[in-house]
């Protein structure tokens, strides 16, 4: 019986039975926000560069602190609950995997001409957090590990702001 | 070893809830950013009252041939309200027409209309969309106050996006998107321009859409923080919360 309770335990990915439980939902928010992160951070670093105006900059170089910090969260909770880095292949591209920002699209963004940056950069960034924004939902919805749910919402919700900021910055006059 | 074998049916519960999540049909794929389409300026919060569209300004989604700001969708009806105060982007004949997409659909044309006029299409003959789509568009002589309507129609369904743009054209007003005129020369950056910035008062309590520089402080839920790295605040950035952004003090 005991034996039994250890084995459901390790089942279950917890390391002791008294750790909070966490479900399939959480698992696979964190294998998608992970590597959605390390791409956000890619586009910020970019940015940094090559933004001409200075809020689009600081903006930039905000969330790229921010992205890692979180990207290191999820990560190691990942390890400490004992779960694979990647969700299987194929798991998450129910749609085609339309819905990801593409390696080319970055490289992309890498190479616009000088005077198109900004408004590039903050087109497919902002693409990029609507779909953050639709990940972290589904996850507030359906998962149970109360600190992962804490931060879908938290992602939720400033990535909502970070969208209304860059649509400002796309509206406002460039001087 | 109850409430195991329950977190173990909890945890297969919600993966049957997470594939039906992760299959159901995804919505959310693609509207004008600038100049401000009607979505965006509800999403960004410059027209009030606008429903359910302000948290997903990309789902504008119904079947192709129509002639209205909502796809026809009875939640997003007030996007065709002409007594809404929707803001006119002052504009010139030429105007850069950008897009923010969440899927990269395959697409057949890009059509832009003002009234019964079809100003301008542009054919991708079944492509996947780049990493963005812009369009340069003449609007053929229109002045004054116009709405535009765009429509994004999809190759591979009978379906399209719609978004409207309000432009007061001519009237000395340029392009507030000075973009891409086609030629390839790059311009000189101009001299950066100094941010305009409100200075944080020194030591207030933590607002969101405030400049906060490195070094400064603030309060929050009780407790002092200092300022790690100058950016915007933002909902969901709050202190305790972005320990990127600031330290306890």
């Amino acid at each position: 019986m005991k034996r039994l309770a250890i084995v459901l335990a390790l089942v279950a990915g917890c390391s002791s039975p008294a750790e909070p439980a966490f479900n399939a939902a959480d698992v696979m928010f964190l294998q998608m926000m992970i590597p959605h992160h390390e791409q956000g951070i890619q586009m910020a670093t970019i940015a940094e560069e090559r933004a001409a105006r200075p809020e689009v900059r600081a903006l930039a170089s905000a969330i790229r602190a921010v992205q890692s910090d979180e990207a290191k969260t999820m990560t190691t909770r990942l390890t400490r609950w004992e779960q694979p880095m990647e969700a299987p292949p194929g798991s998450h591209d129910a749609h085609g995997g339309l819905h990801e920002t593409r390696p080319s699209d970055i490289l992309s963004l890498e190479k616009a001409p000088a005077d198109q940056f900004d408004v590039n950069f903050l087109n497919l960034l902002a693409g990029h957090q609507h779909n953050a924004v639709d990940m972290a939902r589904t996850e507030v919805k359906t998962g149970l590990d109360a600190s992962t749910k804490d931060l879908a919402k938290r992602i939720e919700e400033s990535r909502g702001a970070q969208i209304q900021e860059m649509l400002r910055l796309l509206a406002a006059p460039q001087r | 070893m109850r409430k195991t074998i329950l977190s173990i049916v909890t945890a297969l519960a919600a993966v049957a809830s997470t594939l039906v999540v992760l299959t159901g049909p995804a919505q959310a794929h693609g509207y004008i950013s600038s100049p401000p389409s009607r979505q965006a300026n509800c999403a960004q919060g410059r027209v009030a009252n606008c429903g359910p569209i302000i948290y997903e300004p990309q789902s504008v989604e119904g079947p192709k041939g129509q002639r209205n700001c909502h796809g026809g969708l009875s939640q997003f009806a007030q996007l065709s309200d002409e007594s809404k105060p929707w803001p006119a982007t002052s504009v010139g004949q030429n105007v850069t027409f950008n897009w923010i997409l969440t899927a990269r659909h395959a697409t057949s044309t890009w059509e832009y209309y003002i009234g019964n006029t079809r100003v301008a299409v542009f054919n991708d003959g079944g492509r996947q969309p780049g990493a963005t789509v812009s369009h340069n568009v003449n609007l053929g002589g229109f002045s004054g106050r116009q709405r535009l309507l765009a429509i994004w129609n999809i190759a591979d369904t009978p379906m399209a996006f719609y978004s409207c743009v309000d432009l007061q054209i001519g009237g000395g007003g340029g392009n507030p998107n000075p973009q891409p005129s086609p030629t390839p020369t790059v311009t000189p950056r101009p001299p950066s321009p100094t941010p305009t910035v409100t200075p944080p008062p020194a030591g207030g309590t933590w607002r969101t859409g405030t400049y906060y520089a490195t070094g400064s402080t603030v309060t929050y839920g009780g407790a002092t923080y200092r300022c790690l790295q100058a950016h915007t605040s933002l909902a969901g950035w709050e202190p305790p919360n972005v320990p990127a952004l600031w330290a306890r003090v």
